[in-house]
């Protein structure tokens, strides 16, 4: 293993991270916030670490999967570690565990919180909390390659290893092309909701930390109470809509703003999660109408927000859920399982997954009707290779595994039963909100610190697909040779 | 880029990234000092003041009580005045938000007192001296009294607050040191990588190809990884071998 290649290509994501510290450090500043010092020396040290690989190792190109693998999962947990060094030296309610829990929350798009007081932090401190979500929502290597397309061949490898397979499938064109595909729909949804949001009575600094937010997937808000500290009907529809367009597959979306409306209408994924989530929020609406609010309006405003904030794996909160009945929080729950479409910033199973999956049933039964036949798989009007849908298959079944263990390791720890569990789905699909005390007006400070490191790893192996992390702390791979 | 600049701006580095943590703590210690000073000192003043309140009430009651059972003419407007003045002088010196909750409803409670002495002054001689002071004046006393108390509970916890806070302050100086003190341990094993991967290893290789060229005459092959002083040197030498090589053929 050519541990220099990695350093080189890590610097790259470590400059990245620490052009956002700069801004934050320059809006402390304006401010004349606390946190003024613990950033510049943040941006400083990050600055350091990135130049120093680049000017020493020369630029190569011949990467081989592996080195890209572990580039992309070093930068990851690197950049989780850079993510807490402003928080660790600004102090406040950030302990250790708490900085790296809020760290991996942000980066991973999860936003989850450990804070009880978010709306005392500096500005600086939000805006860095909100910049972990878009660096991370866009997946840290992409957004690399998409600010530096003169990677070479060496682009190519890292965009491969960064995109799942499910991902890669519905990109059909080169990979330079996808990493600007993705570029230009990911700030192009954060400037619109970010000028909506204006139009709807927030501030500049909120308008884009709840843009950031939402294009990300992620859920950090600046507001104790989240998204229902603003009461406006407004602010809710546009986030809403934002939410289920960052839900989407972004080759989808670009096909659809350039006006290849033929790709959008056929695919199967996009009508399912469409209808998948209007059934379930109309569904949960149904449920929660005179248990909790007294009109149907109410109802349906509430179930809209909560389903598509969960759904989208997003987290933001516009009601307390945890008091909704248990059918409503049941559905919650399975949709924290199954979020949206691969090739969105979404987390989660996905909806591509879950598509193969109902689709494998299907084939099973019919295959027990008609032992002789032979039936393929067919998606979009393709047939489907048989290594994808098993590893579809197979994905789920880890996937609720981990889900499983973590629940089962927090609730250990003494924490109760629907709280661990559902930390632990809402985690693993870096959706942020559980129920019980984990609930969407509620934050994780309570739990232990070592729940709160079960929580984080869950967080890493639900945003890198579960096998990234596992390759990357195998020792066999590190001595595997170039 | 040439190795002597790459070593010079790892050094560099390290030396940027222990600057900045030495200034950072000097500064640090500088403002918590400061701080500590002025904090502490301000939180102990009031204390003391608050305390010395509760002693100039008594004393002034005794003085009131004493002069009055004796017969003599009571000037309670300016025996009260002054300390009324003292209370707000401390309000507009040193109160905050929540302190002045309690300072307003003191002077009050100081002013019911002071009127209550001035009803009793009135209906002297009419009634018992003693259960006029004792149904009147001892309970506008008390009560100033313990809005006294609240006064000086509310600056001890204060106080302790200033503590947690200040404790707070040192761990956001110490952190730094922390940070710097792995941000320098981690970049001197990455330079260190370096310096073996890109300056040790090559030199190494040219000298076991070296030995090999002499003791065995096998041929020199070497291929730079860069375009630094050890690709010229390995150049150098590889045209070195290629001279003997060919003196060797024409011996």
């Amino acid at each position: 293993m050519r541990l220099y290649v990695i350093f080189r290509y890590v610097g790259f994501v470590i400059l990245l991270n620490s052009f956002f510290l700069l801004i934050s450090t320059l809006i402390s500043f304006f401010y004349h916030e606390s946190s003024f010092y613990p950033l510049l020396y943040s941006t400083i040290i990050t600055i350091l670490f990135g130049v120093f690989p680049i000017i020493f190792v020369p630029s190569i190109d011949d990467i081989t999967y592996t080195e890209g693998l572990l580039i992309v999962v070093g930068a990851w947990i690197l950049s989780v570690f850079i993510g807490t060094i402003p928080y660790v030296m600004w102090g406040g309610e950030f302990s250790f565990t708490n900085a790296i829990f809020e760290s991996v929350s942000g980066y991973t798009t999860t936003g989850s919180t450990i804070l009880n007081q978010i709306e005392s932090l500096p500005l600086g401190i939000l805006f860095w909390r909100a910049s972990t979500h878009w660096i991370g929502g866009m997946g840290i290597i992409v957004f690399v390659l998409s600010v530096m397309p003169s990677l070479g061949s060496a682009g190519l490898v890292l965009y491969r290893s960064e995109m799942s397979p499910t991902a890669l499938r519905q990109f059909k064109m080169r990979s330079r092309d996808a990493v600007r595909i993705i570029l230009w729909v990911y700030v192009g949804l954060t400037t619109i909701e970010t000028i909506l949001l204006m139009f709807a009575g927030m501030n500049l600094f909120d308008a884009v930390t709840h843009a950031f937010s939402t294009v990300a997937t992620g859920g950090f808000s600046t507001k104790n109470a989240s998204v229902a500290a603003f009461h406006s009907l407004s602010i809710e529809i546009i986030i809403m809509v934002f939410m289920l367009l960052s839900g989407m597959n972004f080759a989808l979306l670009f096909a659809a703003v350039t006006g290849r409306f033929k790709e959008v209408k056929a695919s199967s994924v996009l009508k399912y999660y469409v209808g998948a989530n209007i059934v379930v929020i109309l569904l949960v609406a149904l449920n929660i109408w005179g248990h909790n609010y007294h009109t149907f309006w109410q109802s349906l405003r509430y179930s809209a927000f909560q389903v598509l904030s969960v759904g989208t794996s997003t987290g933001f909160a516009n009601a307390d859920s945890s008091v909704w009945p248990p059918f409503a929080q049941m559905a919650l729950v399975l949709m924290t399982l199954q979020c949206a479409s691969a090739g969105s910033t979404s987390g989660g199973i996905k909806v591509d997954r879950i598509v193969v999956f109902l689709k494998a049933i299907a084939r099973e039964i019919k295959q027990n009707l008609h032992p002789n036949a032979i039936i393929n798989i067919i998606m979009d009007g393709k047939k489907l290779e048989e290594d994808l849908v098993y590893s579809a298959i197979l994905y789920i079944v880890i996937y609720v595994v981990i889900v499983a263990v973590a629940g089962l390791l927090v609730s250990a720890m003494g924490v109760d039963m629907v709280s661990a569990y559902s930390g632990a789905a809402a985690t693993m699909g870096n959706v942020g909100p559980g129920l019980g005390f984990l609930g969407s007006l509620e934050n994780y400070s309570s739990l232990p610190a070592a729940a709160k490191w079960v929580y984080s790893l869950t967080m890493l192996l639900g945003r890198l697909e579960i096998y990234g992390l596992i390759i990357f702390f195998l020792p066999s791979t590190w001595k595997r040779k170039a | 880029m040439k190795l002597q600049y790459k070593i010079l701006a790892g050094f560099a580095i390290l030396a940027v990234m222990l600057f900045i943590a030495g200034a950072w703590s000097i500064i640090q210690v500088k403002f918590f000092g400061e701080r500590l000073e002025k904090i502490i000192g301000d939180k102990y003043q009031k204390i003391e003041v608050s305390k010395t309140f509760r002693e100039i009430m008594e004393r002034k009651d005794r003085e009131n009580i004493l002069l009055y059972m004796s017969g003599t003419n009571v000037n309670i407007n300016a025996n009260m005045s002054e300390f009324i003045s003292e209370i707000k002088n401390y309000k507009q010196k040193y109160s905050d938000k929540d302190e002045n909750k309690i300072l307003t409803p003191l002077i009050s409670s100081v002013n019911v007192y002071e009127n209550k002495w001035k009803e009793i002054l009135i209906l002297t001689g009419k009634t018992n001296k003693l259960e006029l002071y004792k149904s009147k004046i001892v309970p506008a006393f008390n009560q100033s009294l313990k809005k006294i108390d609240k006064l000086i509970d509310y600056n001890q916890i204060s106080l302790k607050k200033t503590i947690v806070e200040i404790r707070g302050r040192a761990r956001r100086a110490i952190i730094p040191g922390i940070v710097a003190i792995i941000a320098a341990i981690v970049f001197t094993l990455l330079f260190n990588y370096f310096i073996n991967h890109y300056i040790v290893k090559p030199l190494n290789t040219i000298k076991t190809q070296i030995d090999d060229f002499i003791s065995k005459g096998k041929p020199i092959r070497f291929q730079p990884i860069m375009d630094d002083e050890i690709a010229k040197l390995s150049e150098s030498i590889y045209l070195l071998s290629s001279y003997t090589n060919l003196d060797e053929q024409h011996k």
